[in-house]
């Protein structure tokens, strides 16, 4: 089964901690940012945060 | 004693970039989310970690949420991982987020007013973050959910 982009994102972590080289830290941050940019699209998609009675928002 | 506001931990943040260089690594998995009740007042000029006073006791914790908090590794929807990540946004501020909300399912807990993040894998179990939630939360056999909002779980302004 293919991996989750969040998979990818933190086997490239753990990649980077191994072996902090450039080529490990582009693939990493190119992760991150399309991981990044995933949740800024689907927080904006969420009309009022979508906060639930158990549900808290942070930051 | 309360929980008045939401901080980041002094004494953890001086050992990150003084001689002591503390191995925080933001984005690893292993930290842990571990709720409080209101009894408690926070200090963070001098509060160092998870099992120390004051988090050495008013933990809130029931049916799938242990003493000891939930590793980030298994804290969103579907015992996933919440992803952590740390950005520069907006320009010239560090962003710390979880890509994915905070989701524990079927948790039955009572009075949960803050949830203190902390380093379970380093030895001193260093406080990172508190998160005050303003009041106190509880469920009944519910998820118990955290969404960060658009500014992440914390930012720090380098360019002020």
């Amino acid at each position: 089964m293919a991996k989750s982009l969040e998979e990818r994102y933190e086997d490239a972590a753990e990649k980077v901690r191994g072996n902090p080289s450039t080529a490990n830290r582009k693939a990493y941050h190119a992760l991150r940012d399309e991981l990044v940019e995933r949740t800024r699209e689907s927080r904006a998609a969420q009309p009022g945060g979508a906060v639930t009675a158990d549900q808290v928002e942070v930051g | 004693m309360a929980v008045t506001t939401s901080g980041l931990f002094l004494t953890t943040w001086i050992d990150i970039v003084d001689a002591t260089q503390l191995a925080i690594d933001l984005t690893l998995t292993t930290h842990r989310v571990a709720l409080f009740n209101n009894t408690i007042t926070p200090n963070f000029s001098t509060d160092t970690a998870h099992g120390v006073a004051p988090y050495n006791a008013n933990e809130v914790s029931g049916t799938n949420w242990p003493a000891g908090g939930v590793l980030l590794s298994a804290a969103a929807a579907g015992g996933t991982s919440v992803a952590p990540t740390v950005t520069e946004n907006p320009t010239g501020t560090l962003m710390y987020d979880w890509a994915n909300d905070l989701s524990v399912a079927s948790t039955t807990l009572s009075g949960a007013r803050c949830a203190l993040l902390y380093a379970d894998a380093l030895a001193g179990n260093n406080a990172i973050v508190l998160i005050n939630f303003g009041a106190d939360y509880s469920t009944n056999n519910g998820t118990f959910g955290l969404s960060p909002a658009a500014a992440g779980v914390f930012t720090l302004d380098l360019t002020p």
